[in-house]
């Protein structure tokens, strides 16, 4: 079914490296295995038919942009609708130029979990991922280009393009207003049994980073936890050092975290990450009326910007 | 738990105020020598409420305090003049964190006061030391090395 798309992709891709316009072609591959459909770096026009895409291309490529920061020549990048979110976001931390990037937007009919499937060898019938069944914004919210008949749209919605039908059928943003229930549920057990929780979690943690890595939220170039010289918190893997990343990473990526679901799938330990992220954005939410990240370029940050005609509560 | 009472198991809680240097509550890090009941109440006075990184709570949980108070000025009666509000809601999120990860709530207060109105802060303080008194020791983030 995604013969067309991909067939659209590649030659958008042989087009924009035919004429010079970029460098580099981000995209996706198909992998190794049938549900394995990883990033691919496109330098050459003659690679473009590498390009594919999937219910597995689940990587958000908006990180990989900073690879290419300093680069003389354009890089183009397949963004579906979380993906785009990441990009608005390091465009707004400066981290990006919008004038050194090519977006292409892509329809998106949701990602496949196989780690919630019951029969996880039968491709046929898997489940989505989370993240696509509490989607808010399914299309890109940012593009120069447009595959699949989708439409740039920055309201929450249903996703459009030439998959709009067969994703909501799958269920793509059917929970999106019930994605905070399993962080309450989790808020709601006594201190003691949640200290014990998220002190077994933080003894797991391996500080390989891979969450941080990925996160177009978390995007200094001098990270606290790169150097013992700052100060904050030893590089040795100690439980109690584990649960301070895990508060500080959450508090980093707060008011930037697309929830774009990343950090927790790459996470090796398989730690709750987006339960820490929805209790912040919960809370941003809360305190600082509706906001979500990485939609507008123009948009201010609830947490950096106050008005001074509201009260504090004492 | 255990329970740590003062006087028989020795244990007194280590309280760390984050406080305001301009907000008149930053009189309650003088050690008044003829109150020998005074809470072990250690202060880092800052310039202003809108210096304090949020990430300061965690550090003195870090070091071993069994609580934390911050305090500033209320809305409206910040020196420079709105220290007050950039913070607030990272202190909110930073509590509501810590709590999400199984701290009790009494372990981290935020007073936003004049000394003169309501409770004052020395009151605090005393009650804040017989809330964690009950709770004993805090252990998370306490370093291990
Ligand atoms: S979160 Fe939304 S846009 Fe992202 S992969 Fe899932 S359905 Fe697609
Ligand atoms: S914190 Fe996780 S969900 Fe949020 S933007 Fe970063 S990777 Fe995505
Ligand atoms: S990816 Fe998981 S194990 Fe690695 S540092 Fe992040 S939370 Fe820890």
């Amino acid at each position: 079914m995604n013969q067309p798309l991909i067939i659209e992709m590649r030659t958008i891709a042989q087009k924009l490296l035919a004429a010079r316009t970029v460098g580099t072609i981000i995209g996706w591959e198909k992998g190794s295995r049938w549900y394995l459909t990883p990033p691919a770096f496109i330098h050459n026009e003659d690679q473009v038919e590498r390009l594919y895409f999937d219910r597995f291309a689940v990587n958000n490529l908006a990180k990989y942009l900073l690879d290419y920061r300093d680069s003389d020549k354009k890089v183009a990048v397949f963004v579906k609708g979380c993906d785009s979110r990441g990009i608005i976001r390091l465009i707004q931390d400066n981290q990006l130029k919008k004038e050194n990037i090519i977006v292409i937007g892509i329809p998106c009919a949701g990602m496949y979990d196989r780690a919630k499937a019951e029969d996880p060898e039968n491709p046929h019938d898997l489940p989505l991922l989370n993240k696509c069944l509490e989607c808010r914004y399914p299309n890109p919210v940012y593009a120069d280009h447009l595959v699949g008949e989708v439409s740039v749209s920055s309201e929450p919605g249903r996703p459009t393009g030439i998959y709009s039908g067969f994703a909501t059928a799958q269920s793509v943003g059917s929970t999106a207003d019930r994605r905070f229930e399993a962080a309450d549920t989790l808020n709601s057990l006594p201190s003691g049994q949640k200290a014990l929780l998220w002190q077994t979690h933080a003894e797991r943690c391996l500080r390989c980073y891979a969450c941080r890595n990925i996160c177009p939220a978390c995007n200094c170039a001098g990270c606290i936890f790169d150097s013992d010289r700052k100060q904050w918190t030893t590089k040795a893997a100690l439980q109690s050092a584990n649960s301070f990343f895990l508060v500080t990473r959450a508090m980093h990526a707060a008011e930037r975290c697309v929830e774009c679901g990343e950090c927790e799938r790459v996470c090796p330990a398989g730690i709750p990450l987006m339960s820490l992220n929805r209790l912040v954005t919960k809370e941003i939410n809360r305190t600082c009326g509706a906001y979500d990240a990485g939609i507008e370029l123009e948009s201010s940050l609830p947490l950096s910007h106050f008005n001074l005609a509201v009260k504090a509560g004492s | 738990m255990e329970s740590h009472v003062q006087n028989s198991s020795g244990w007194t809680p280590l309280i760390i105020g984050l406080v305001c240097e301009h907000s008149p509550s930053s009189i309650v890090s003088w050690h008044e020598s003829n109150d020998p009941g005074y809470p072990d109440f250690r202060c880092l006075r800052v310039p202003c409420a809108g210096r304090i990184n949020p990430q300061y709570i965690l550090r003195a949980f870090q070091k071993g305090a069994d609580a934390v108070l911050v305090a500033g000025c209320p809305s409206g009666k910040c020196h420079y003049p709105s220290g007050n509000y950039y913070v607030r809601h990272r202190l909110q999120l930073i509590t509501e964190l810590l709590q999400f990860m199984g701290m009790e709530k009494e372990r981290i207060q935020v007073k936003w006061t004049d000394s003169i109105e309501g409770e004052g802060l020395r009151e605090t303080v005393r009650r804040i030391a017989r809330e964690v008194e009950k709770m004993g020791p805090n252990k998370l983030f306490k370093e291990e090395l």
